[in-house]
């Protein structure tokens, strides 16, 4: 999230789109509810489903699932057309009158430098006209041809509400609503706040339904404002700190990057991260990639990462490919490459896309271990459970060790939320039987491995050698122990900023003390102040709130530097002075920038300098235009799920999303909507939590078995009634559930039309309280987003007939 | 309220028993806004742990109310109806909170006889009248 849970309450109106947050975030919700009946709120929900989210809503508008940049391009384009716009925002703190260089281009839906071979672009042209004094040029009057704010305009004209009701079949007199709503958070007193989750990232163009949110963001003027925002809530506790930390296979924590082998040696790495500004005078913070890079290797190697050795630049894989995500994983084991894998707190079975390909390539692994404190379908993927996992154990070899782990309850720690929080909590009790916490496992796993490499050798072994590992029980690192690593701390006497000398030893204050000479060691820059030599920041608990602004700065640590409203520089004018007194963040009074939260801005940088309030971007503005960023365009475009029931309207040459990777079996694996006319999406129920809840009694019988919802309509064309037995299948695989035949599901006329929606709920599988059952993933396909890999769980194609039980169900 | 804790609530939460008079109890009745409602079923989760109770895991007949009704082991239950308002050509997806009133020494054997009336139904046109008190649970 850009602003934390309680800042919702200051939102004049919060709009759903890609989400489901009473259902899916009941706790977090209540800070909707807050605005509804404190602020007069106005809530908007957009889901193909009427949620229940959607029943607390002042507006429902339906929109056919994977549509979202069509929707959003089209509520953009109505912003320009209305002039309802934030101007002086715009203006000051986007890059609209930026000049794109000539020879960018979009048409036909491709952008300019499209290699249909490679489904990659050359994107050299996806930049900006650099001026003789080497900064990007500027028009101001946002006239100039190549201007970011007219190349928007024609980029997003198509998307008339006429062209959004063909796509996304949202009727347009709702379309309209919708767009009159959001438009009235242009004036500078007023907020919107975009609350988004799974709904939008889990499609090929998930990062660019984002995006477009961001572009309607930024017209109206509402990043880095109170009640506005870009709030990705997220879907699991702790699924914030898995990115914050780096959790993937191109990530270092605090999102640095993994090494690609092009980056020769650390010269050459880190010429292409510390970021120069674009403009004059501009932050662009990453230009101390350096600092927080070093540090990292520092709190890794130690006294092994010196000057000399590139600060052990070597002891990182360097990727021979953009990533190695779980698509390419699970392809890579079905062909026999790789061999093994080590599953920590998930279900992959169950929750990767094609459950026969997932079976197959689980079948030719040598071994897998399965980490988790609760039995899980894929640690028993080789057991034949009849129809539910109809596998020939007899032909499998696969080994598989179940090491049995504490819960959150059974250890102390640090969990990240959506709001950027890292809160400490507390062990309540002790594990039962034979269950040791994760960290506790990996570090046996890994003195035994270093153990092995000392005695017997190995091919280049320094870096798992040379690993620090400096607790007082090297079996069994504490939570506070590597809290304090990911603060960081001096390994020689530093000076900071202000001129004091920090003796070595001791935890920083924050990453502004960070040094890339190797005087400090930090394992996750962003986390830096949640141990500092006062103590553990992230066990605070005090809710004092000075001003009832919904901050309460004392309350755990947030990061960066415990700032809980981003970009909150931009809720005042260019010259220093709040958009509004009411939604007051912070402002200059003359000497420092003061208020309710921790400035993101340098605190006696004065207003006059002209620093923009998006300090981590060359540019220091907002990007309503991307340059060469995003894989798959500087701007959001249209594309359909990779199985749509119909065709790209504007651009029918295009078959989903042209940059997203999609593997040569995954390709014949999808089906055509002749075959399959029926668009299908997953979510989650409130009664349920993924894969866990299952395990106990009383979310058991709050929703006890697997169903799918579809309209009264597609019902009585198949003759299907209300709790019979149906079968959903895809190209890819078939499952039987119970009928939901609801009204809060209706067809949606798309170009004159109808399409059909076929929803299926997530929270089943063969073991477990519940009844038996199958997961949606049985048929999704494998193709993911063009910038992260996201799997495409939301907008995929089934058939459905009504059916028999399952054997076992069979009266 | 304010001299009315917790603890007193439990005491007499679903007891069979009138506990013995030690001193004086206020008396308090449920206050269930249903327009704020979500229909996440943590208030149905919350009677059955309270109460220890554990109900059958049912199975699904085409709606999402689980259990079906109230039954001697379910003593509150979410209802879900779907109604097309005419007059505003809305959907609305009305969710009441069922329970049966605690009457000592019947409760659990023939709860379902004796739930709640009044529990309201929701209209989108008139929030004012949403609120409802479902029931004086507690003698």
């Amino acid at each position: 999230m850009t602003n934390l849970w309680m800042d919702i309450k200051h939102a004049d109106v919060i709009t759903v789109m890609g989400g489901n947050a009473a259902e899916a975030h009941p706790c977090g919700f209540k800070w909707v509810v807050e605005a509804k009946a404190h602020n007069n709120a106005k809530l908007i929900v957009v889901d193909p489903r009427f949620t229940r989210t959607a029943s607390v809503a002042d507006l429902y508008c339906p929109i056919r699932q994977g549509t979202d940049i069509a929707f959003l391009s089209g509520v953009a384009k109505y912003l320009i057309d209305n002039d309802k716009l934030q101007h002086r925002y715009v203006a000051a703190y986007s890059n609209a009158g930026y000049v794109v260089r000539e020879g960018y281009d979009f048409s036909e839906g491709l952008f300019a430098g499209y290699d249909a071979e490679k489904r990659d672009y050359d994107k050299t042209t996806w930049d900006y006209e650099i001026g003789p004094d080497g900064y990007a040029v500027v028009d101001e009057t946002m006239q100039h041809p190549r201007c970011v704010m007219q190349l928007l305009k024609k980029h997003i004209a198509i998307y008339t509400p006429e062209m959004v009701e063909r796509i996304c079949g949202s009727p347009k007199e709702t379309f309209l609503k919708v767009c009159e709503l959001m438009a009235s958070t242009s004036s500078p007193d007023r907020t919107m706040a975009s609350l988004y989750a799974l709904g939008w990232t889990q499609h090929s163009k998930g990062s660019q339904n984002i995006r477009s949110m961001c572009i309607v963001q930024t017209l109206l003027g509402n990043i880095g404002m109170l009640g506005g925002g870009m709030q990705a809530l997220r879907g699991h506790s702790n699924i914030q700190g898995l990115t914050d930390l780096g959790l993937m296979s191109n990530l270092i924590p605090g999102y640095l990057n993994i090494p690609i082998e092009k980056d020769a040696n650390y010269a050459d790495y880190i010429s292409k991260r510390q970021f120069k500004p674009l403009r004059p005078g501009q932050m662009s913070y990453w230009q101390n990639y350096s600092k927080f890079f070093v540090s990292f290797q520092k709190m890794m190697w130690g006294e092994y990462a010196t000057k000399e050795n590139d600060w052990a630049f070597d002891y990182l894989p360097k990727l021979d490919v953009p990533t190695y995500d779980v698509l390419r994983g699970f392809e890579l084991a079905k062909q026999g490459k790789m061999t093994g894998y080590v599953i920590q707190g998930f279900n992959p079975l169950m929750t990767f896309p094609n459950r026969a390909k997932m079976t197959e390539a689980f079948s030719k692994m040598k071994f897998i271990v399965v980490m988790d404190p609760l039995q899980t379908e894929t640690a028993r993927f080789w057991e034949n459970h009849g129809e539910y996992n109809d596998v020939d154990s007899s032909q499998i070899q696969t080994e598989v060790f179940e090491l049995p782990t504490t819960l959150f309850a059974e250890e102390e720690g640090s969990l990240a939320n959506s709001s950027r929080w890292l809160q400490w909590h507390w062990k309540a009790q002790e594990p039962p039987g034979e269950c040791r916490p994760d960290i506790e496992i990996m570090s046996a796993l890994h003195l035994r491995i270093k153990e092995m490499y000392k005695r017997d050798g190995g091919a280049y072994a320094d870096p798992i050698v040379n690993l620090s590992w400096n607790y007082a029980d090297p079996e069994s690192p504490t939570a506070t122990e590597l809290a304090r690593e990911l603060n960081g701390y001096t390994v020689a006497p530093i000076t900071d900023a202000s001129g004091v000398t920090i003796p070595a030893g001791r935890q920083v204050d924050g990453f502004a003390q960070l040094k890339d000479d190797g005087s400090t060691a930090c394992g996750c820059w962003i986390y830096s102040g949640c141990y500092t030599e006062k103590g553990n920041t992230m066990a605070r608990r005090d809710n004092t709130d000075p001003g009832n602004k919904g901050i309460a700065p004392n309350w755990t640590f947030a990061w960066p530097a415990n700032r809980r409203i981003l970009y909150n520089r931009a809720s005042c004018d260019p010259e220093g002075k709040p958009w509004s007194e009411k939604k007051k963040i912070i402002e200059w009074n003359g000497k420092q920038w003061v208020g309710f939260d921790v400035p993101d801005y340098g605190v006696t940088t004065p207003p006059e300098k002209n620093v923009g309030p998006f300090i981590l971007n060359q540019e220091g503005v907002a990007r309503l235009w991307t340059r060469g960023l995003m894989r798959d365009g500087p701007f959001p475009t249209h594309y359909e799920p990779f199985e749509s029931p119909m065709a790209n309207i504007p651009f029918p040459k295009m078959k989903g999303n042209p940059a997203s990777r999609i593997f040569k079996g995954d390709l014949a694996d999808l089906g055509t909507s002749a075959e399959f006319p029926y668009a299908a999406t997953s979510y989650r129920l409130t009664e349920h939590f993924h894969q866990w809840t299952k395990h106990s009694h009383i979310p058991s019988i709050l929703q006890p078995e697997m169903f799918v919802e579809i309209s009264e309509q597609l019902a009585k064309e198949k003759g299907i009634v209300k709790g019979d037995w149906v079968r959903v299948w895809s190209k890819r695989g078939s499952l039987k559930a119970k009928a939901v035949v609801t009204k809060r599901i209706k067809p949606l006329m798309c170009d004159g039309k109808p399409v059909h929606v076929v929803g299926l709920p997530q929270h089943w599988g063969f073991i477990g309280k519940t009844r038996h059952g199958w997961h949606p993933n049985t048929l999704t396909p494998v193709v993911g987003d063009a910038n992260t890999e996201t799997p495409e769980y939301k907008a995929w194609l089934v058939n459905i007939e009504a059916t028999t039980p399952p054997n076992d169900r069979v009266a | 309220m304010a001299d009315y804790s917790s603890l007193d609530i439990r005491q007499k939460s679903a007891s069979t028993e009138t506990p013995p008079a030690i001193r004086r109890q206020q008396e308090v009745a449920k206050l269930i806004d249903v327009s704020k409602c979500i229909g996440c079923k943590a208030c149905q989760s919350a009677c059955e742990e309270w109460n220890d109770l554990r109900d059958d895991v049912g199975i699904n007949v085409g709606v999402y109310d689980n259990p079906h009704d109230l039954t001697a082991k379910s003593w509150t239950l979410m209802r879900f109806t779907e109604y097309e308002n005419a007059e505003t050509n809305n959907l609305e997806w009305l969710i009441r909170k069922d329970g049966c009133i605690i009457a000592p020494t019947r409760a659990a054997s023939r709860p379902a006889r004796r739930r709640a009336r009044s529990c309201s139904t929701r209209t989108a046109s008139s929030t004012s009248s949403r609120i409802t008190a479902s029931a004086a649970a507690i003698a």
